[in-house]
């Protein structure tokens, strides 16, 4: 059985059905999750980390049910994301949002804070650590004590990324990380998801620049209409009839 | 070193220029200082609700008013002596804000505000109709015992400014390292985007409802020193209005950043004192400030720095 595993998964919108009886299942590795505007891919994630609520269908992660539970819970057990539309803590340091990103993993409460123990100390000052590692690894290094909002957008996004990566997660679930990056950043992307896997990080990933995904990903699983109609590796996903015609047929997301 | 040393040196300049300020003022002016002290106190435990966590609460006359009367009633009713009924208003508040919550911290913005704002009339009314017929209606309670600290009865602005600065001091450094905790970071994170703070790993509906009752707690505790001050309390110190002026110190201080409350707290509750002779004014002039303030200064007069230490 893989790390995650989605079961007849089906959300409706009033009258549309975003995702309508998905089934896939995610290996260790790097898996793309693409398909046209609209297709349902957002809310596929949505529904793993439970900022959605499934209207059938469960989704399993590291063999227990995690369908229905609240958004942080599914942090705790070992999931993590980021935002299709960029979600940073603006007012924060770079560094507090990946602080913020490590809070399930923390134990120190109301007293503890108040009477700086000397396990909450420890505490801090290792999670601090952990924290400024992070950023060094998405590229951060030396950021933290800027304010998240002073950011440019690409440097945004390996925040947001770091601050996933500050869960420790066994599962890193990306919506769009290259969306608004241009060449040379989107390859410094590529390197770092390869860096995340070789951490022993799983990533699903959705994104509409094909060659980055074809670069990156070992498995690709296709949306169209909330149906999933292809799901394999790269090479064959490129030469399916329906992945073409689907893209084809839509009138943005061009595959090439 | 020196970005950090002037805030502790200027911090220890304005302790040391309090601790000197009741040998020096006259006795009205001591009186002024103590009621800062107290709307110093419902200002900080606000900024944590309103400040970190960015939750519209403008009822906190109510939880204030809890405390109070509890307070007024355990040591009237019962001879406790006022300053031991410390927790058990603070308890009363908290228990009451947790009920509070339920419903209400679901809510967003402007909704949130609304409700406390009914929540705050409720408890105001149900005190003018005399509450389970404890409050005493709009006469409120009387003869509340002067508050005893260390074997001292309190009686003077004087004495009473001790016990009422020496709280606020206490809730600075609580409140400062709450601030710097995981949980003030919690709950700044909700501040800016409650989706990405659950989707972190935040348990913000925890985080919210802890901080609406902690918040509300000490702003009980508040309630009992105002007790112990006043000897006698009524409905009418507790209407909508007072949450409004304590709403407004937060914002107009800084919300989130401790000095920028304290000064809102002088500027909201000291510096009326100062223009009296405007009497009618008074509160014309002040809007304007406020309104004029929100524009030129929207993050307050004293923000809360971004990045950085707490
Ligand atoms: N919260 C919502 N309320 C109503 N409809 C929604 C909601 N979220 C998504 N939808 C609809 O569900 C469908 C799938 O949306 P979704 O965001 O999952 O697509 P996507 O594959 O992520 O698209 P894109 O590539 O543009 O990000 C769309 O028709 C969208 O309008
Ligand atoms: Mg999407």
């Amino acid at each position: 059985m893989s790390l995650l595993e989605l079961q007849g998964l089906s959300k409706r919108f009033g009258g549309v059905a975003a995702v309508d009886g998905v089934s896939f299942g995610v290996p260790d590795g790097v898996t793309g999750l693409i398909g046209p505007n609209g297709a349902g891919k957002t809310t596929v994630f949505n529904l793993i980390t439970g900022n959605i609520r499934p209207d059938r269908g469960t989704v399993t992660f590291a063999d227990t049910d995690i369908t229905g539970l609240a958004p942080h819970r599914i942090v705790a057990r070992g999931i993590a994301r980021t935002f299709q539309a960029i979600r940073l803590f603006g007012g924060l340091s770079v560094l507090d949002n990946v602080l913020a990103g490590a809070d399930a993993g923390l134990r120190a409460g109301l007293l503890a804070s108040v009477l700086r123990l000397p396990a909450q100390r420890r505490e801090e000052r290792d999670v601090r650590e952990a924290g400024l590692a992070e950023l060094e690894f998405v590229g951060l290094a030396g950021k933290g004590a800027a304010p998240a909002a002073s950011l440019a957008h690409g440097e945004r996004r390996r925040l947001e990324i770091a601050r996933a990566l500050a869960a420790r997660p066994r599962l890193v679930v990306l919506d769009e990380p290259a969306g608004g990056l241009n060449e040379s950043e989107t390859a410094d992307l590529s390197g770092l998801v390869r860096r995340i896997r070789a951490r022993g990080v799983t990533v699903l990933l959705i994104e509409h620049d094909m060659g980055f995904v074809m670069e990156v990903c070992e498995r690709l699983v296709v949306l169209e209409h909330g149906v999933k109609i292809a799901e394999g590796p790269p090479e064959a996903i490129r030469r399916d009839p329906r992945v073409i015609e689907a893209y084809l047929g839509a009138a943005e997301g061009d595959p090439a | 070193m020196s970005r950090r040393g002037a805030p502790a040196v200027a911090a220890a300049l304005f302790a040391a220029l309090l601790c000197i300020a009741p040998f020096l003022l006259s006795t009205y002016w001591v009186d002024v200082l103590d009621s800062v002290g107290l709307y110093a106190l419902l200002a900080l435990s606000l900024n944590l609700i309103l400040g970190e966590a960015g939750l519209y609460d403008m009822g906190h006359a109510a939880f204030f008013a809890v405390g109070a009367y509890t307070a007024a009633i355990l040591s009237t009713s019962l001879g406790i002596p006022v300053l031991l009924t410390l927790p058990a208003s603070g308890c009363a508040a908290g228990l009451f804000a947790a009920l509070v919550a339920l419903p209400v911290l679901r809510l967003r913005g402007d909704y949130l505000l609304i409700v406390t704002i009914g929540v705050g009339e409720i408890v105001r009314i149900a005190l003018v109709n005399d509450a389970f017929g404890l409050t005493g209606g709009s006469n409120g309670i009387f003869g509340i015992p002067r508050p005893v600290l260390l074997g001292w009865r309190l009686r003077t602005p004087e004495q009473l400014f001790f016990l009422i600065w020496g709280a606020v001091a206490v809730t600075v450094l609580v409140f400062g390292r709450l601030s710097a905790s995981r949980f003030g970071r919690a709950l700044r994170a909700i501040r800016d985007d409650e989706v990405a703070a659950e989707g972190s790993g935040i348990d913000t509906a925890r985080a919210k409802l802890t901080v609406f009752v902690l918040g509300s707690a000490w702003a009980g505790m508040a309630g009992t020193l105002f007790a112990a001050k006043m000897t006698v309390i009524s409905p009418e110190s507790f209407g909508f209005w007072e949450s409004v002026l304590v709403f407004a110190m937060v914002l107009l201080g800084g919300a989130g950043s401790i000095p920028g409350v304290l000064l809102g707290a002088f500027l909201v509750a000291g510096l009326p004192e100062l223009f009296r002779g405007l009497a009618s004014a008074r509160m014309l002039v002040f809007g304007l400030a406020l309104m004029v303030m929100m524009v030129v200064r929207p993050r307050g007069l004293w923000p809360r720095r971004a990045g950085g230490g707490p």
